[in-house]
């Protein structure tokens, strides 16, 4: 019991271990700690690094985290309609080449004309070899016939930008209307958070830790 | 009555002592067993706030010494203690 009480002696701040630390340790080394000293050691640790603030950042960390999880959760509600189209021939797989300029033009084409925007729609090379080329194709909107209908326009603006017998474009999964919403994109806006929570906590401290005392102010 | 600094203001009323000492002497004439954290938390305020003051070098095994703002913080809680208790008698004897 007394290594568990050493290591929660440990958990007190730095700064007040560097003054009664090795008191602290002599206590223990006298006594006969049992369960109950050690829970007592647990909570005059904790009660000491929230009274030397140290507990300021992990708490606007926590706090930072919990915000990104809230606003992550009131995002509104998107749907999203996906597509898997396979290019044959062509050389679309580079975006320099002359296929991949008028992919390229041809998608944000369609895009303009059916009232996306390009934050909303992603379009990923899902497979390439020296023949063919998988894309991936996703619409994300608020409105599920909208998200469908741009699907649709860039899948169709694909299969345009192709041209026979040089290229041909095969639609392996077709845009389908989204009946459900996506779930929140938790991750981000929590991780997010908590480093802004982090980062803020920390410039606190430091704040406080550099304002004068009372004790030397007076 | 369980408030750790007034059992170590009164302990240290009796002369100088360190942690175990004052634990154990708390235990005796208080019956209460103070833990570890709780003691060194107390000692931590009361030296903030002058009322104790360690002696002697930094040892592993610091004694500390009742200052004078210590003693007289210490009889005005025992005065103000003993007017609950002489109060709390004669509404006994009342009733």
């Amino acid at each position: 019991m007394k290594r568990f009480c050493r290591v929660a002696a440990r958990l007190y701040p730095a700064e007040w271990r560097r003054r009664y630390g090795r008191e602290l340790e002599a206590l223990l080394e006298d006594m006969e700690p049992g369960w109950r000293e050690l829970v007592d050691l647990f909570c005059g640790a904790l009660t000491m690094q929230i009274r030397t603030l140290a507990v300021i950042p992990l708490v606007c960390t926590l706090a930072g985290a919990v915000a990104g999880g809230v606003m992550a959760n009131r995002t509104p509600t998107l749907f999203a309609s996906s597509a898997t189209v396979r290019v044959t021939g062509g050389d679309i797989g580079n975006p320099a080449s002359a296929a991949g300029q008028k992919l390229r033009a041809s998608l944000q084409k369609a895009l303009g004309e059916s009232g996306g925007t390009e934050r909303a729609v992603s379009v990923r090379l899902l497979g390439v070899d020296s023949t063919q080329t998988t894309l991936g194709l996703t619409s994300k909107d608020r409105d599920p016939a909208r998200a469908q209908r741009v699907a649709e326009n860039m899948t169709a603006a694909i299969a345009s930008a192709q041209t026979p017998p040089v290229a041909s474009a095969e639609v392996l999964d077709a845009p389908g209307f989204p009946t459900s919403p996506m779930k929140p994109e938790y991750p981000m806006p929590v991780a997010v958070g908590g480093v802004v929570g982090l980062v803020a906590g920390g410039v606190a401290l430091l704040l406080l830790r550099a304002r004068p005392s009372r004790a030397s102010a007076g | 009555m369980s408030d750790p600094s007034l059992l170590i203001l009164a302990s240290l009323a009796e002369g100088d002592k360190h942690g175990y000492a004052i634990m154990t002497d708390i235990r005796t004439f208080a019956s209460v067993a103070l833990g570890p954290g709780t003691l060194y938390g107390a000692i931590t305020r009361l030296e903030e706030r002058g009322f104790i003051r360690p002696v002697g070098g930094a040892a592993r095994r610091q004694p500390y010494r009742l200052t004078t703002l210590g003693r007289r913080s210490l009889e005005e809680q025992l005065a103000g203690l003993e007017s609950i208790v002489r109060a709390g008698r004669r509404r006994l004897k009342r009733a």
